[in-house]
């Protein structure tokens, strides 16, 4: 079989014509010998479970002394843990707050901020949330194609369930990066919310508070989150916050370099038969 | 054992038959390896990657869909570990490291010399890849370098078949535009 010649490219040759070229061209690159992983897994499992066991004497001798500390009321108010996922950062402890719901005011969301616009942390004092009843009183309905319109990634969607169809809703609004949520409703309840998926693009900024426990768990290779438990959640920037009170599951992972939350799954399991599905 | 399906190996292994697992490392490994080398560029950083994949994939194994193709499943987790092992700060320490035991290897950079012209175009050819960002990078490597499937590509990167194909033929384009500009070199020595 002759050869196509190597590159360059022509300006006026075919796409399949050039295409032709990088597959014939790619297929000459010389790798490293591929090491034998086999061996260099057991070591690498034996090794992680060595040094999981000098954390868990170490963290040990960690919790000896926080059980002490934790007998002192201010220090046990102040200690919180944070999960990061993506763009997500949820705080664990702390008071979880009365829900008050309230129906949704015209909230500022793509209000202009007073003053420069920063992600990072200032002493500005934030604003009071507006909690929101339902993800349904999010601001920026659009369609799907306005939204993937003002977005810099691919929006993605369940194919499962099966009848899950196109969102009965679609909202864009912008926090520090593009955020879309797809809502799907109960077809004999408009109102009332089935399923709904948030991608946030790689520079939002979302918190998730009051959450006292949740299970951790890993999803294609990176750390993911589920929840059964009611608590805040978040939207920041310098002058705006929009907050919303969960009272239904949610799964938050990571598919770099988006991040996604999936809320309303009857069960784990469906989460991740959804997460799957998506295309 | 090597007649098992992938699917009858991984019961096996999530049963605790080490032997299973081998086998499915040893059908797998190399892509795994390739993969993170061309994201890493680096074979020893790109060993770390690929260990870690399995690892990583040999923990998850219960809930791995056993209806869906393996390797795509075993290529996406490479391809988010070795992008996060990319940007590590342990890489740089560990290549420091390296650096003051005098073990510093040109690893990354094979003796250019000793390579076939086809060779020097391919080598050419990934650097000019590298100027993509990095969704048009994933596409080319995959489609191209690693010779996966249009539904293999999809399932790694967890889009549809039909997007594959669009961001292919845009990532192409935007590969000509690099080639043309940026290595003159490919050019001048086709036209010989």
């Amino acid at each position: 079989m002759s050869e196509l010649p190597i590159l360059p490219p022509d300006s006026q040759e075919s796409d399949v014509a050039w295409e032709g070229r990088v597959r014939q061209t790619a297929s000459h690159l010389r790798y490293p010998p591929t090491p034998d992983l086999v061996r260099g897994m057991r070591a690498g499992m034996r090794q992680q479970a060595a040094q999981r066991l000098r954390l868990v004497r170490a963290v040990a001798a960690v919790l000896l002394i926080l059980a002490g500390l934790m007998a002192v009321p201010q220090v046990r108010a102040e200690v919180r843990r944070i999960l990061q996922i993506g763009v997500v950062r949820i705080f664990f402890g702390g008071e979880t707050p009365t829900p008050t719901i309230t129906t949704l005011p015209a909230m500022p969301l793509t209000a202009t901020p007073q003053g420069a616009p920063s992600r990072h942390p200032t002493l500005t004092p934030i604003p009071t949330a507006t909690p929101l009843g339902s993800v349904l009183g999010l601001p920026g309905e659009t369609t799907l194609a306005d939204a993937q319109d003002r977005t810099s990634f691919t929006i993605t969607m369940p194919t499962y369930p099966a009848n899950l169809g196109d969102p009965d809703h679609v909202f864009y609004f912008n926090v520090g990066d593009s955020i879309v949520v797809l809502v799907w409703t109960d077809p004999d309840q408009p109102d009332k919310v089935r399923l709904s998926l948030f991608e946030f693009g790689p520079n939002a900024d979302v918190w998730k508070k009051g959450l006292t426990s949740g299970q951790e768990l890993e999803i294609d290779g990176q750390t993911a989150f589920w929840s059964d438990q009611p608590h805040y959640t978040e939207f920041y920037t310098n002058t705006t916050v929009i907050s919303r009170w969960v009272d239904t599951t949610v799964l938050v992972w990571f598919e770099p370099p988006i991040t996604y939350r999936l809320e309303g799954a009857e069960s784990l399991e469906e989460a991740l038969r959804i997460v799957k599905s998506l295309r | 054992m090597a007649q098992l399906s992938d699917a009858d190996l991984i019961h096996r292994a999530r049963r605790g038959d080490a032997a299973a697992w081998d086998s499915l490392m040893q059908q797998h490994q190399e892509a795994v390896f390739r993969l993170a080398y061309l994201i890493i560029g680096d074979p020893d950083d790109a060993e770390d990657a690929a260990q870690e994949t399995f690892i990583r994939a040999y923990r998850s194994l219960n809930r791995f869909d056993t209806d869906r193709p393996l390797r795509p499943w075993l290529l996406r987790i490479a391809s988010n570990t070795a992008r996060n092992q990319r940007r590590s700060f342990g890489r740089y320490f560990a290549a420091l490291q390296r650096l003051a035991r005098g073990e510093v290897t040109m690893h990354g950079e094979p003796d250019v010399e000793g390579l076939t012209i086809q060779q020097r175009d391919a080598r050419a050819l990934w650097q000019a890849v590298q100027r993509l960002n990095e969704a048009d990078r994933q596409v080319i490597y995959l489609r191209h370098f690693l010779d996966l499937s249009v539904e293999e590509a999809a399932g790694v990167l967890n889009i549809a078949p039909g997007t594959v194909k669009s961001r292919l033929h845009r990532a192409l384009q935007r590969l000509k535009d690099v080639v043309e500009v940026e290595f003159p070199s490919l050019r001048s020595e086709a036209s010989q």
